[in-house]
Protein backbone atom coordinates (compact mmCIF):
# COMPACT_ATOMS: atom_id res chain seq x y z
CA UNK A 1 0.00 0.00 0.00
CA UNK A 2 1.16 3.91 -0.40
CA UNK A 3 2.14 5.58 2.14
CA UNK A 4 0.46 9.41 1.76
CA UNK A 5 3.01 11.94 2.10
CA UNK A 6 1.68 15.75 3.31
CA UNK A 7 4.10 18.13 2.00
CA UNK A 8 3.75 21.48 4.48
CA UNK A 9 6.08 24.24 1.89
CA UNK A 10 5.05 27.68 0.57
CA UNK A 11 7.20 28.06 -2.22
CA UNK A 12 5.66 25.96 -5.43
CA UNK A 13 8.82 25.26 -7.01
CA UNK A 14 10.07 23.22 -4.14
CA UNK A 15 6.71 21.61 -3.25
CA UNK A 16 6.44 20.71 -7.22
CA UNK A 17 10.38 19.27 -7.13
CA UNK A 18 9.89 17.30 -4.00
CA UNK A 19 6.77 15.71 -5.59
CA UNK A 20 8.63 14.35 -8.25
CA UNK A 21 10.90 12.87 -6.37
CA UNK A 22 8.15 11.47 -3.88
CA UNK A 23 6.25 9.97 -7.19
CA UNK A 24 9.22 8.53 -8.19
CA UNK A 25 8.56 5.65 -5.18
CA UNK A 26 6.46 3.42 -5.95
CA UNK A 27 5.22 2.66 -2.21
CA UNK A 28 4.88 6.68 -1.55
CA UNK A 29 2.66 9.22 -2.75
CA UNK A 30 2.84 13.21 -2.68
CA UNK A 31 -0.53 14.58 -1.06
CA UNK A 32 -1.50 18.23 -2.63
CA UNK A 33 0.91 21.17 -1.63
CA UNK A 34 0.07 22.67 2.01
CA UNK A 35 1.48 26.41 2.50
CA UNK A 36 -0.09 27.41 5.34
CA UNK A 37 -0.79 25.85 8.87
CA UNK A 38 -4.62 27.00 8.93
CA UNK A 39 -5.33 25.08 5.79
CA UNK A 40 -3.73 22.06 7.63
CA UNK A 41 -5.94 22.29 10.29
CA UNK A 42 -8.35 20.96 8.52
CA UNK A 43 -7.38 18.96 5.98
CA UNK A 44 -5.19 16.44 8.22
CA UNK A 45 -8.31 14.75 9.43
CA UNK A 46 -9.75 14.16 5.45
CA UNK A 47 -6.28 13.61 3.59
CA UNK A 48 -4.92 11.15 6.19
CA UNK A 49 -1.72 11.40 5.69
CA UNK A 50 1.08 8.70 6.98
CA UNK A 51 4.35 10.81 7.22
CA UNK A 52 4.52 14.92 6.89
CA UNK A 53 7.23 16.31 5.41
CA UNK A 54 7.26 20.35 6.78
CA UNK A 55 9.51 23.58 6.22
CA UNK A 56 9.75 24.08 10.47
CA UNK A 57 10.31 28.05 9.42
CA UNK A 58 6.42 27.22 8.12
CA UNK A 59 5.53 24.81 11.02
CA UNK A 60 5.92 25.07 14.97
CA UNK A 61 5.13 22.08 16.52
CA UNK A 62 5.49 22.69 19.99
CA UNK A 63 2.59 25.55 19.38
CA UNK A 64 0.25 23.87 17.06
CA UNK A 65 -3.32 23.18 18.48
CA UNK A 66 -3.62 20.41 17.14
CA UNK A 67 -0.52 18.68 17.94
CA UNK A 68 -2.45 15.47 19.63
CA UNK A 69 -3.74 14.54 15.85
CA UNK A 70 -0.66 14.19 14.49
CA UNK A 71 1.10 12.51 17.35
CA UNK A 72 0.87 9.68 15.55
CA UNK A 73 2.42 10.36 12.61
CA UNK A 74 6.01 10.58 11.89
CA UNK A 75 7.40 14.24 10.85
CA UNK A 76 10.53 15.23 8.61
CA UNK A 77 11.85 18.65 8.80
CA UNK A 78 12.80 19.91 5.21
CA UNK A 79 15.31 22.30 5.80
CA UNK A 80 17.62 24.76 3.61
CA UNK A 81 18.30 27.22 5.44
CA UNK A 82 19.46 27.10 9.75
CA UNK A 83 16.84 25.91 11.51
CA UNK A 84 17.28 26.30 15.48
CA UNK A 85 18.59 22.48 16.89
CA UNK A 86 15.34 22.92 19.62
CA UNK A 87 13.15 23.07 16.64
CA UNK A 88 14.85 20.40 14.74
CA UNK A 89 14.25 18.12 17.74
CA UNK A 90 10.47 17.92 17.06
CA UNK A 91 11.43 16.32 14.34
CA UNK A 92 11.50 12.41 13.86
CA UNK A 93 14.19 13.00 10.54
CA UNK A 94 15.50 15.58 8.33
CA UNK A 95 15.84 15.74 4.57
CA UNK A 96 18.26 18.56 3.29
CA UNK A 97 17.83 20.44 0.13
CA UNK A 98 21.33 19.41 -0.83
CA UNK A 99 20.33 15.45 -0.51
CA UNK A 100 19.90 12.84 -3.40
CA UNK A 101 17.08 11.44 -4.77
CA UNK A 102 18.19 7.97 -3.48
CA UNK A 103 18.99 9.73 0.30
CA UNK A 104 15.18 11.47 -0.19
CA UNK A 105 13.86 8.41 -0.86
CA UNK A 106 15.33 5.89 2.15
CA UNK A 107 15.08 8.67 4.83
CA UNK A 108 11.13 9.17 4.02
CA UNK A 109 10.61 5.65 3.57
CA UNK A 110 12.67 4.63 6.42
CA UNK A 111 11.35 7.42 8.85
CA UNK A 112 9.58 6.44 12.36
CA UNK A 113 8.82 8.34 15.06
CA UNK A 114 11.27 8.84 17.23
CA UNK A 115 11.05 7.56 20.24
CA UNK A 116 11.98 10.28 22.81
CA UNK A 117 9.38 12.70 21.37
CA UNK A 118 6.80 9.22 21.16
CA UNK A 119 7.88 8.82 24.92
CA UNK A 120 6.38 12.19 26.20
CA UNK A 121 3.91 12.20 23.56
CA UNK A 122 2.25 8.69 23.49
CA UNK A 123 2.37 8.75 27.62
CA UNK A 124 -0.63 9.82 29.33
CA UNK A 125 0.80 13.37 30.69
CA UNK A 126 -1.14 16.13 29.60
CA UNK A 127 0.27 18.92 27.62
CA UNK A 128 1.18 22.13 28.69
CA UNK A 129 -1.60 22.96 26.32
CA UNK A 130 -4.23 20.40 27.74
CA UNK A 131 -3.51 21.51 31.22
CA UNK A 132 -4.34 24.90 30.57
CA UNK A 133 -7.42 24.04 29.01
CA UNK A 134 -7.90 22.10 32.32
CA UNK A 135 -6.94 24.78 34.55
CA UNK A 136 -10.04 27.21 32.96
CA UNK A 137 -12.46 23.75 33.19
CA UNK A 138 -11.92 23.56 36.74
CA UNK A 139 -12.19 27.29 37.24
CA UNK A 140 -15.53 27.14 35.52
CA UNK A 141 -15.42 28.29 32.16
CA UNK A 142 -17.30 27.18 29.36
CA UNK A 143 -15.42 25.89 26.01
CA UNK A 144 -16.23 29.06 24.32
CA UNK A 145 -14.55 31.07 27.37
CA UNK A 146 -11.47 29.21 26.92
CA UNK A 147 -11.66 29.20 23.46
CA UNK A 148 -11.47 33.27 24.06
CA UNK A 149 -8.96 33.61 27.03
CA UNK A 150 -6.53 31.07 25.31
CA UNK A 151 -7.05 32.80 21.38
CA UNK A 152 -7.90 29.21 20.37
CA UNK A 153 -11.07 28.11 18.42
CA UNK A 154 -14.16 26.00 19.74
CA UNK A 155 -12.99 23.03 18.24
CA UNK A 156 -10.07 22.57 19.26
CA UNK A 157 -10.94 23.33 23.16
CA UNK A 158 -13.62 20.47 22.36
CA UNK A 159 -10.49 18.32 21.05
CA UNK A 160 -8.20 19.10 24.12
CA UNK A 161 -11.42 18.47 25.83
CA UNK A 162 -11.72 15.11 24.45
CA UNK A 163 -7.66 13.91 25.14
CA UNK A 164 -7.79 15.06 28.81
CA UNK A 165 -10.98 12.72 29.90
CA UNK A 166 -9.29 9.59 27.13
CA UNK A 167 -5.57 10.33 29.15
CA UNK A 168 -7.26 11.18 32.94
CA UNK A 169 -10.23 8.86 32.62
CA UNK A 170 -12.46 11.56 34.41
CA UNK A 171 -15.67 13.18 33.15
CA UNK A 172 -17.35 15.22 35.18
CA UNK A 173 -16.23 18.93 35.50
CA UNK A 174 -16.29 18.16 39.30
CA UNK A 175 -14.17 15.30 38.82
CA UNK A 176 -11.62 17.35 36.63
CA UNK A 177 -11.23 20.00 39.64
CA UNK A 178 -10.66 17.19 42.06
CA UNK A 179 -7.78 15.90 39.47
CA UNK A 180 -6.51 19.29 39.47
CA UNK A 181 -6.36 20.37 42.83
CA UNK A 182 -4.77 16.76 43.79
CA UNK A 183 -1.70 17.29 41.00
CA UNK A 184 -1.19 20.77 42.38
CA UNK A 185 -2.45 22.41 38.73
CA UNK A 186 -4.81 24.70 40.98
CA UNK A 187 -5.35 25.94 44.31
CA UNK A 188 -8.33 25.75 46.11
CA UNK A 189 -8.19 29.26 46.36
CA UNK A 190 -8.19 29.83 42.95
CA UNK A 191 -11.95 28.09 42.43
CA UNK A 192 -15.06 29.53 43.63
CA UNK B 1 -28.45 -18.52 24.50
CA UNK B 2 -28.99 -16.68 27.65
CA UNK B 3 -31.67 -18.62 30.31
CA UNK B 4 -33.43 -15.88 31.89
CA UNK B 5 -35.26 -16.64 35.05
CA UNK B 6 -38.77 -17.41 35.12
CA UNK B 7 -41.33 -17.98 37.93
CA UNK B 8 -40.26 -22.23 38.28
CA UNK B 9 -36.76 -21.10 38.42
CA UNK B 10 -35.47 -21.73 42.32
CA UNK B 11 -34.52 -18.60 43.94
CA UNK B 12 -31.53 -20.62 45.86
CA UNK B 13 -30.22 -21.31 42.35
CA UNK B 14 -30.62 -17.63 40.80
CA UNK B 15 -28.86 -16.74 43.80
CA UNK B 16 -25.77 -18.92 43.10
CA UNK B 17 -25.12 -18.40 39.50
CA UNK B 18 -26.20 -14.37 40.30
CA UNK B 19 -25.10 -13.64 43.66
CA UNK B 20 -25.28 -10.28 43.29
CA UNK B 21 -29.16 -10.79 43.43
CA UNK B 22 -29.37 -11.01 47.10
CA UNK B 23 -28.82 -7.33 47.43
CA UNK B 24 -32.41 -7.22 46.23
CA UNK B 25 -33.93 -9.38 48.77
CA UNK B 26 -34.43 -6.77 51.72
CA UNK B 27 -36.11 -4.42 49.03
CA UNK B 28 -38.73 -7.16 48.64
CA UNK B 29 -39.12 -7.85 51.97
CA UNK B 30 -37.58 -11.25 51.56
CA UNK B 31 -35.43 -13.01 54.15
CA UNK B 32 -32.90 -15.60 53.77
CA UNK B 33 -33.59 -19.28 54.45
CA UNK B 34 -35.83 -20.36 51.57
CA UNK B 35 -34.68 -23.28 50.75
CA UNK B 36 -35.53 -24.89 47.74
CA UNK B 37 -38.86 -22.78 47.25
CA UNK B 38 -39.09 -21.79 43.42
CA UNK B 39 -39.27 -17.84 42.39
CA UNK B 40 -43.04 -18.25 42.07
CA UNK B 41 -43.51 -20.31 45.14
CA UNK B 42 -41.28 -17.05 47.78
CA UNK B 43 -42.93 -14.75 45.77
CA UNK B 44 -46.56 -16.04 47.18
CA UNK B 45 -45.33 -16.54 50.69
CA UNK B 46 -44.08 -12.71 50.83
CA UNK B 47 -47.19 -11.51 48.75
CA UNK B 48 -44.64 -10.03 46.38
CA UNK B 49 -45.93 -9.67 42.37
CA UNK B 50 -44.27 -12.37 40.41
CA UNK B 51 -44.19 -10.70 37.49
CA UNK B 52 -42.35 -7.25 38.73
CA UNK B 53 -39.62 -9.77 41.04
CA UNK B 54 -39.14 -11.40 37.68
CA UNK B 55 -38.63 -8.92 35.63
CA UNK B 56 -36.07 -7.32 38.41
CA UNK B 57 -34.09 -10.04 38.59
CA UNK B 58 -33.49 -10.45 34.73
CA UNK B 59 -32.42 -7.14 34.20
CA UNK B 60 -30.27 -7.14 37.41
CA UNK B 61 -28.87 -10.34 36.31
CA UNK B 62 -28.42 -10.28 32.34
CA UNK B 63 -27.28 -6.94 30.71
CA UNK B 64 -28.61 -8.44 27.25
CA UNK B 65 -32.56 -8.73 28.86
CA UNK B 66 -35.18 -6.78 27.76
CA UNK B 67 -38.51 -6.97 29.39
CA UNK B 68 -41.85 -7.79 27.00
CA UNK B 69 -44.51 -5.37 26.16
CA UNK B 70 -46.75 -7.67 28.48
CA UNK B 71 -44.50 -7.14 31.98
CA UNK B 72 -44.35 -3.14 31.58
CA UNK B 73 -48.22 -3.12 30.99
CA UNK B 74 -48.81 -5.26 33.71
CA UNK B 75 -46.99 -3.36 36.09
CA UNK B 76 -47.41 -3.50 39.97
CA UNK B 77 -46.95 0.35 40.85
CA UNK B 78 -47.11 0.52 44.32
CA UNK B 79 -44.71 -2.36 44.77
CA UNK B 80 -42.37 -0.67 41.82
CA UNK B 81 -42.55 2.31 43.56
CA UNK B 82 -41.69 1.07 46.81
CA UNK B 83 -39.07 -0.82 45.35
CA UNK B 84 -37.36 1.87 44.07
CA UNK B 85 -37.68 3.74 47.32
CA UNK B 86 -36.16 1.12 49.36
CA UNK B 87 -33.13 1.12 46.69
CA UNK B 88 -32.73 4.80 47.56
CA UNK B 89 -32.99 3.93 51.02
CA UNK B 90 -30.26 1.28 51.01
CA UNK B 91 -27.61 3.37 49.12
CA UNK B 92 -28.16 6.40 51.21
CA UNK B 93 -28.29 4.65 54.84
CA UNK B 94 -25.91 1.84 54.34
CA UNK B 95 -24.09 1.88 51.51
CA UNK B 96 -23.01 5.22 51.07
CA UNK B 97 -22.35 5.57 54.97
CA UNK B 98 -20.05 2.53 54.32
CA UNK B 99 -17.70 4.76 51.96
CA UNK B 100 -17.85 7.71 54.16
CA UNK B 101 -16.26 5.43 56.97
CA UNK B 102 -13.44 4.64 54.70
CA UNK B 103 -12.60 8.14 53.68
CA UNK B 104 -13.29 10.12 56.70
CA UNK B 105 -10.52 7.28 57.51
CA UNK B 106 -8.58 7.69 54.70
CA UNK B 107 -8.61 11.61 54.53
CA UNK B 108 -7.21 11.70 58.13
CA UNK B 109 -3.83 9.12 56.68
CA UNK B 110 -3.41 12.33 53.91
CA UNK B 111 -2.61 15.95 53.87
CA UNK B 112 -5.22 18.01 54.71
CA UNK B 113 -5.95 19.40 51.46
CA UNK B 114 -5.96 16.32 49.91
CA UNK B 115 -8.50 14.78 52.43
CA UNK B 116 -10.73 17.96 52.24
CA UNK B 117 -10.42 17.69 48.17
CA UNK B 118 -11.57 14.09 48.41
CA UNK B 119 -14.37 14.50 50.16
CA UNK B 120 -15.78 17.45 49.24
CA UNK B 121 -15.85 15.44 45.75
CA UNK B 122 -17.80 12.89 47.50
CA UNK B 123 -20.23 15.24 48.81
CA UNK B 124 -20.59 16.80 45.64
CA UNK B 125 -21.57 13.54 44.77
CA UNK B 126 -24.21 12.64 47.29
CA UNK B 127 -25.57 16.01 46.43
CA UNK B 128 -26.19 14.71 43.26
CA UNK B 129 -27.61 11.88 43.60
CA UNK B 130 -29.76 12.84 46.76
CA UNK B 131 -31.18 16.01 44.32
CA UNK B 132 -32.09 13.14 41.51
CA UNK B 133 -33.95 10.50 44.17
CA UNK B 134 -35.88 13.66 46.13
CA UNK B 135 -37.19 14.44 42.51
CA UNK B 136 -38.23 10.68 42.07
CA UNK B 137 -39.80 10.53 45.52
CA UNK B 138 -41.49 13.88 45.59
CA UNK B 139 -42.57 14.31 41.64
CA UNK B 140 -42.28 11.02 39.43
CA UNK B 141 -43.61 8.64 41.96
CA UNK B 142 -46.87 10.68 43.27
CA UNK B 143 -47.37 11.44 39.62
CA UNK B 144 -47.38 7.82 38.46
CA UNK B 145 -49.84 7.13 41.29
CA UNK B 146 -51.97 9.57 39.89
CA UNK B 147 -51.53 8.59 36.23
CA UNK B 148 -52.37 4.93 37.27
CA UNK B 149 -55.86 6.58 38.61
CA UNK B 150 -56.30 8.30 35.36
CA UNK B 151 -55.32 12.09 36.42
CA UNK B 152 -53.14 14.26 33.91
CA UNK B 153 -49.12 14.32 34.77
CA UNK B 154 -48.06 17.60 36.09
CA UNK B 155 -44.77 17.13 34.93
CA UNK B 156 -42.89 16.21 31.41
CA UNK B 157 -40.57 13.34 32.11
CA UNK B 158 -37.65 14.68 30.59
CA UNK B 159 -33.76 14.56 31.42
CA UNK B 160 -34.39 11.31 33.08
CA UNK B 161 -31.14 9.03 30.93
CA UNK B 162 -29.16 12.03 31.12
CA UNK B 163 -29.42 12.54 35.07
CA UNK B 164 -28.56 9.04 35.35
CA UNK B 165 -25.46 9.42 33.08
CA UNK B 166 -24.59 12.12 34.82
CA UNK B 167 -24.76 10.28 38.29
CA UNK B 168 -22.82 7.64 36.38
CA UNK B 169 -19.97 9.84 35.21
CA UNK B 170 -19.63 11.04 38.54
CA UNK B 171 -19.43 7.59 39.84
CA UNK B 172 -17.12 6.30 37.62
CA UNK B 173 -14.73 9.81 38.14
CA UNK B 174 -14.90 8.82 41.76
CA UNK B 175 -13.56 5.25 41.07
CA UNK B 176 -10.51 6.81 38.56
CA UNK B 177 -9.78 9.18 41.30
CA UNK B 178 -9.40 6.70 44.06
CA UNK B 179 -7.85 4.02 41.80
CA UNK B 180 -4.83 6.38 40.05
CA UNK B 181 -4.58 9.33 42.20
CA UNK B 182 -4.79 8.55 45.63
CA UNK B 183 -1.50 8.89 47.29
CA UNK B 184 0.23 5.57 48.59
CA UNK B 185 1.02 6.20 52.18
CA UNK B 186 -2.58 5.27 52.79
CA UNK B 187 -3.28 2.06 54.83
CA UNK B 188 -4.37 -1.00 52.19
CA UNK B 189 -7.47 -2.08 54.86
CA UNK B 190 -9.23 1.71 53.72
CA UNK B 191 -7.89 2.44 49.75
CA UNK B 192 -8.74 -1.67 48.95
CA UNK B 193 -11.82 -1.51 50.82
CA UNK B 194 -13.53 1.78 49.35
CA UNK B 195 -12.64 1.04 46.12
CA UNK B 196 -13.99 -2.04 46.30
CA UNK B 197 -17.30 -0.34 48.19
CA UNK B 198 -17.18 2.17 45.12
CA UNK B 199 -17.16 -0.34 42.59
CA UNK B 200 -20.20 -2.42 44.02
CA UNK B 201 -22.34 0.48 44.37
CA UNK B 202 -21.47 2.02 40.98
CA UNK B 203 -22.09 -1.07 39.77
CA UNK B 204 -25.66 -1.26 41.71
CA UNK B 205 -26.91 2.28 41.02
CA UNK B 206 -26.21 1.48 37.16
CA UNK B 207 -28.94 -1.69 37.51
CA UNK B 208 -30.89 0.67 38.95
CA UNK B 209 -30.88 3.21 36.71
CA UNK B 210 -31.79 0.41 34.16
CA UNK B 211 -34.49 -0.94 35.90
CA UNK B 212 -36.02 2.86 35.60
CA UNK B 213 -35.16 2.88 32.25
CA UNK B 214 -36.65 -0.02 31.02
CA UNK B 215 -40.15 -0.51 33.46
CA UNK B 216 -40.71 3.06 35.07
CA UNK B 217 -40.25 4.99 32.01
CA UNK B 218 -41.85 2.68 29.41
CA UNK B 219 -44.52 2.25 31.95
CA UNK B 220 -45.42 5.65 32.49
CA UNK B 221 -45.40 6.28 28.62
CA UNK B 222 -47.82 3.53 28.27
CA UNK B 223 -50.44 5.37 31.39
CA UNK B 224 -50.18 8.97 29.33
CA UNK B 225 -50.55 6.60 25.85
CA UNK B 226 -53.38 4.98 27.82
CA UNK B 227 -55.24 7.77 29.22
CA UNK B 228 -54.74 9.80 26.00
CA UNK B 229 -53.02 12.11 27.94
Amino acid sequence: MKRNVLIIESSEIIYKGIRDIINSCPQLYALQQIDSISMLDSRIITLHPDIIIANPTLFDLASYDLQEQINNIPKIAFVYQYIRPNILQQYDAIIDIHDSTNKIIHTITNVTLNTSTNESQESNELTEREQDVLILIAKGLMSKEIADTLNISVHTVISHRKNITRKTGIKSIAGLVAYALLNNLLDSTEIE
Amino acid sequence: MTKYFHEQTKLADAITTHPELIQLLPRFGISLGFGDKSIQYVCKEYSVPLNLFITICNIYAFDSYLPTETDIVNTDTRHLISYLKKSHQHYFECRIPHIEKHLNIIAAQISNKQGSILKSFFNQFKKEVRTHFDYEEKDIFPTLLNLNKGLAPSYEFNGYEEAHSNIEDTLSDLIQIVFKYLPPNVEHENSIGMAFDILQLADDIKKHARIEELILVPFINHLERRHNL
